[in-house]
């Protein structure tokens, strides 16, 4: 195992110790060794040094007796006394220094009764040669020879025991010396080495640590999350710039703060006491704590923090150091969580209490989640008795079969549309739906299977139901047909007899009959044509209001078909002074209409004219825009006139402006009538205008917007959506063009089923208002040929009628339905839903409205 | 002179086709489309007033028959009748009918200039 750099560091350190002591302690012996030595050495020298100095002694003693001896002169006394006096202390001295060598010590024992002996001698001498001075001096001398002898002897070989004891002692001193410098130099060197690595792997620890802690700051810094650290006192220490970010304070604001200055709240908003934030949890337990913690900013802002904290410990402590918190700001996150949670509730809501009925089930097709709708549907209280179980209890036996092969499509990803199911309820009742059913998948896998439904119970008995009533009256209407032509038929028969018989008698009998008979026969043969002309308007009338009347559009070249009418009515002119006469424009494009009926239309205008004008003149007069575009068509007369009072009533039929004209005009008191008709019918508008005695005009209009008036080289440029208005009533046609006009789009009009198809055929519009009471074409007719052509299947088809309801809108699959009398409101927010491409709008941002609600839609 | 086969049912009706055209044809007259048929064979004539509403066989029946013989598959038959209703006419003539004139016969000019055409088309 690796040492630690802590142990490694202690050891290094112990070591150097060690040595250190080593070389001291070793040190410390060695000149303590070396001072002895040098004492010693000392000691020997001062040994050397006093028995030389007593030999010395001995010498100038003996030269003073010598010479005193000979000569007797005192002078030479004076050196000998005082080598005399000297030795006392010299053996003193010596006595001391060679108490530690015996036998040095034992050899000064011999040497000092030899000095004391020679002394006595030369003194007993010199004594002798003070009284005698002829005494023997040789001999005197001779004598003390032996002793001085003794003594020199005694003294050299202390001398050189002190030389011999000297020598090796130094020598020892000096390898002693050696050892201690290389022990010293050694140690100390060997000691340096360690120091320096120590001090390396010191410097290199320190550089990691710093490098280390480095990091860690640059770490800390850079997380997005904010982190403070607390000490034990609950004062914050340290903290990184997210943290600052977070909490809105600078640096030296959050590390001033004490514990509890920062106001904490709980998530339900009420202020969190300090012991229930989480670094005080966290203290007191040992473990961390997370919870989320809303702060007050000192700038007011609410923040909602995902706390964290944990106690910190230092290695081998179990105390904690401080504490550790992080948080991240879920401010936004609680927002949008609380936002899609709203929505989820929203979305639940409405699910729940969505019309049609919702079903959720899972994969396995057990059931998860069923609206109340549904429930209401099938007589099931609550979710208990649903969720969980099997789709299939609760569908009718024949649609359990058909239901596995359904999943199985679902859950290879297709979607069901338009399927037909049918439930059993809790009580037995069978409740047919059609739905939608997509499964959602995952990762891939399914997990949900969604179905909407629809209540198709009621609708397809009210499907059921108009269908019989339309049976009802399509029969009604062919037994109304079958009636016609028999009534036609029958009043027929009889007149054949009248006007034929009359009319033989008139041309082959005139001469077998007075005149008064023959204008009787006359009279008989004319009420029978009349009668004839009278059945035959009836039967028209009855047809163009029963709706048997189709129009046959084809174009029409208007100065041709009004020069060729009036070809063929000249005669009816009768030989009086009027002239018929026509003004039609040079340029005119050709129309779209049913040549005929307009042919009979003007026929019957012209006819009416010129049986009301005596004379004068009958004037058919077009006039057209400057594209050339036929506006009006007019029939002026200069005949009697109809007064204001009975202007509107001569379109009724049966009504002239006067009974006693019919007498006195003749006629069926028909044509107008069925000439107004007509012209609704091909969607026209008539009104007239009257002068009693001066003339009457009558007037066609073709709309502005009539789609019947088209102008094949140029059409009307338009980036505009159109809208296709097919009403047979041209005053509903009108307001509804204008409503359409003040919204923005292009109204297109027709006045009839047929037309309204043409006219969506030729340019398909973006949204078709159609009425349902419509002679000929019934408006359910036109949606079921608006829905059979591929071209206009997708085109939003909008009711507009009096008679419509809310099951038959359902039933005939239109978009929606707006009753009659129709508000304008109601035709905007229809427009809102359904017209895609709404241009900018006259009021305003209404187009930008109606982009946005649609887009909102799709 | 022409031999028209006229084929009514209404007594009036064929009066008043004797007074209309006894000056200038020889009419045989059928009161249904049985006779009509059974003397069209023994006494051929050149053309044939065919009225419809009939009792028992109707027009229409009366001529596929004659249409269905060789010996009058080519004889021109005029449609007389009280249906005058708007697609009659086009009926009629679709069903092979060489003319039709309607009922009543407003004047026998028109009627006249009716048998005349197609005699003279024959």
């Amino acid at each position: 195992m690796p040492l630690s750099w802590r142990v490694r560091i202690n050891l290094g350190l112990a070591l150097v110790l060690a040595l250190l002591a080593t070389v001291g302690v070793y040190s410390l012996i060695s000149i303590r060794a070396l001072v002895d030595t040098d004492r010693w050495v000392a000691q020997t020298q001062e040994t050397r040094s006093m028995v030389r100095s007593m030999l010395a002694l001995l010498t100038d003693a003996e030269s003073g007796q010598r010479a005193y001896m000979l000569t007797g002169d005192t002078a030479y006394i004076e050196p000998y006394i005082r080598a005399v006096n000297s030795v006392e202390q010299h053996f003193i001295r010596l006595e001391t220094l060679t108490q530690t060598n015996p036998t040095q010590h034992d050899r000064l024992e011999k040497v000092v009764p030899l000095m004391t002996t020679r002394l006595t001698l030369m003194e007993e001498a010199i004594r002798v040669r003070r009284h005698y001075s002829d005494a023997p001096v040789a001999q005197l001398l001779h004598e003390d020879r032996l002793v001085t002898d003794s003594l020199r002897s005694a003294l050299d070989d202390m001398d050189h025991e002190e030389q011999a004891q000297l020598t090796p002692r130094s020598e020892r001193s000096a390898a002693q010396a050696r050892r201690a410098q290389v022990l010293v130099v050694g140690g100390t060197a060997l000691a340096m080495i360690i120091a320096t690595i120590l001090a390396g792997m010191l410097r290199s620890h320190l550089e990691r640590r710093l490098l280390s802690e480095a990091r860690y700051r640059g770490l800390v810094e850079a997380l997005a999350e904010g982190v403070f650290v607390r000490d034990t006192s609950g004062r914050i220490v340290e903290c990184n710039a997210s943290a600052l970010r977070i909490l809105g304070v600078s640096r030296d604001e959050l590390l001033a703060m004490g514990p509890g200055e920062l106001v904490c709240f709980r998530e339900d908003g009420t202020p969190m006491p300090l012991e229930e934030r989480p670094g005080a949890v966290a203290n007191k337990s040992g473990g961390t704590r997370t919870q989320v913690v809303g702060i007050r900013r000192p700038d007011g802002e609410m923040r909602w923090l995902l706390t964290s904290a944990s106690p910190m410990f230092l290695a081998g402590s179990k105390q904690p150091a401080g504490i550790t918190t992080s948080f991240s700001d879920i401010t936004r996150r609680r927002e949008a969580e609380a936002a899609v949670h709203d929505q989820r509730e929203q979305l639940q809501d409405f699910l729940e209490n969505a019309g049609d009925l919702i079903l959720i089930a899972n994969a396995d097709g057990r059931v998860l989640f069923a609206n109340n709708a549904w429930r209401e549907a099938l007589d099931f209280g609550t979710n208990d008795e649903i969720i969980g179980r099997p789709v299939t209890d609760f569908l009718a036996p024949d649609c359990r079969v058909r239901y596995s092969g359904q999943l199985d499509r679902l859950l290879s990803g297709e979607s069901l549309r338009d399927v037909e199911t049918t439930f059993v309820g809790k009580s037995g009742r069978r409740i047919t739906v059609l739905g939608n059913t997509t499964c959602r998948f995952e990762h891939g896998l399914p997990v949900a299977t969604r179905s909407i439904f629809r209540d198709m119970t009621e609708v397809n008995a009210a499907q059921e139901q108009l269908m019989l009533a339309m049976e009802q009256a399509s029969n009604a209407n062919r037994a109304k047909s079958d009636f016609l032509a028999n009534m036609s038929h029958e009043l027929r028969t009889p007149l054949n007899s009248v006007i034929g018989f009359a009319s033989v008698l008139l041309r082959n009998k005139q001469d077998r009959f007075a005149t008064q008979d023959l204008q009787y026969l006359q009279r008989i043969h004319d009420n029978g044509r009349h009668l004839l002309g009278l059945i035959n308007s009836v039967l028209d009338l009855s047809k163009v209001e029963a709706g048997r009347m189709e129009l046959e559009i084809g174009t029409t070249d208007l100065g041709a078909l009004i020069r060729e009418t009036l070809g063929q009515m000249e005669s009816q002119v009768h030989g009086r002074p009027v002239a018929l006469r026509a003004i039609v424009p040079e340029k005119l494009v050709p129309l779209r209409a049913d040549t005929g009926k307009l042919k009979q239309v003007l026929i019957n205008l012209v006819a009416n004219a010129l049986k009301f004008t005596e004379q004068g003149s009958v004037t058919v007069r077009v006039s057209a825009d400057h594209n050339g575009l036929p506006r009006t068509i007019e029939v002026v007369d200069t005949g009697i006139g109809i007064p204001l009072e009975r202007q509107e009533a001569v379109f009724e039929a049966f009504q002239q402006a006067d009974n006693s004209t019919a007498r006195r005009f003749g006629g069926s008191g028909l044509g107008l009538t069925i000439t107004r008709s007509l012209c609704q019918l091909m969607g026209y508008r008539i009104a007239l205008s009257s002068t009693p005695g001066v003339g009457t005009t009558f007037s066609i209009s073709f709309d502005s917007a009539q789609p019947i008036v088209v102008n094949p080289v140029e059409e009307i440029p338009s980036d505009q959506p159109r809208v296709l208005i097919i009403d047979d009533d041209s005053d509903a046609r009108m307001l509804l063009a204008q409503y359409v006009r003040d919204l923005g789009c292009v109204p297109v009009v027709a006045g009839s089923g047929p037309t309204g198809l043409e006219a969506a055929r030729r340019d398909p519009p973006s949204l078709i208002l159609l009425d349902i009471l419509m002679p000929g074409m019934n408006g359910f007719e036109v949606l079921q040929a608006v829905r059979n052509d591929p071209d206009l299947a997708s085109v939003p088809v909008v009711i507009v009628s009096v008679i419509a309801t809310e099951n038959r809108r359902r039933a005939v699959g239109a978009a929606a339905l707006v009753n009659k009398p129709v508000e304008r409101d109601e035709i905007e927010t229809v427009l809102r839903r359904f017209v895609a491409e709404a241009p900018a709008d006259k009021s305003g941002q209404l187009g930008e409205l109606i982009r946005r609600t649609v887009s909102a839609h799709v | 002179m022409n031999r028209i086969a006229v084929v009514e049912d209404n007594p009036d009706n064929r009066m008043l086709l004797h007074a209309m055209l006894d000056d200038v044809y020889q009419l045989e007259d059928y009161e249904n489309g049985t006779d009509a048929l059974a003397g069209l064979t023994s006494s051929p004539a050149d053309l044939v007033l065919l009225d419809i509403s009939l009792p028992g066989m109707d027009g229409l029946q009366v001529l596929k028959h004659l249409r269905d013989r060789a010996t009058t598959a080519k004889l021109p038959v005029i449609a007389l009748t009280a249906h005058a209703m708007t697609g009659d006419r086009e009926r009629f003539l679709a069903a092979g009918f060489d003319g039709y004139v309607t009922k009543p016969i407003v004047s026998d000019a028109e009627l006249l200039s009716a048998i005349e055409h197609h005699l003279a088309r024959n």
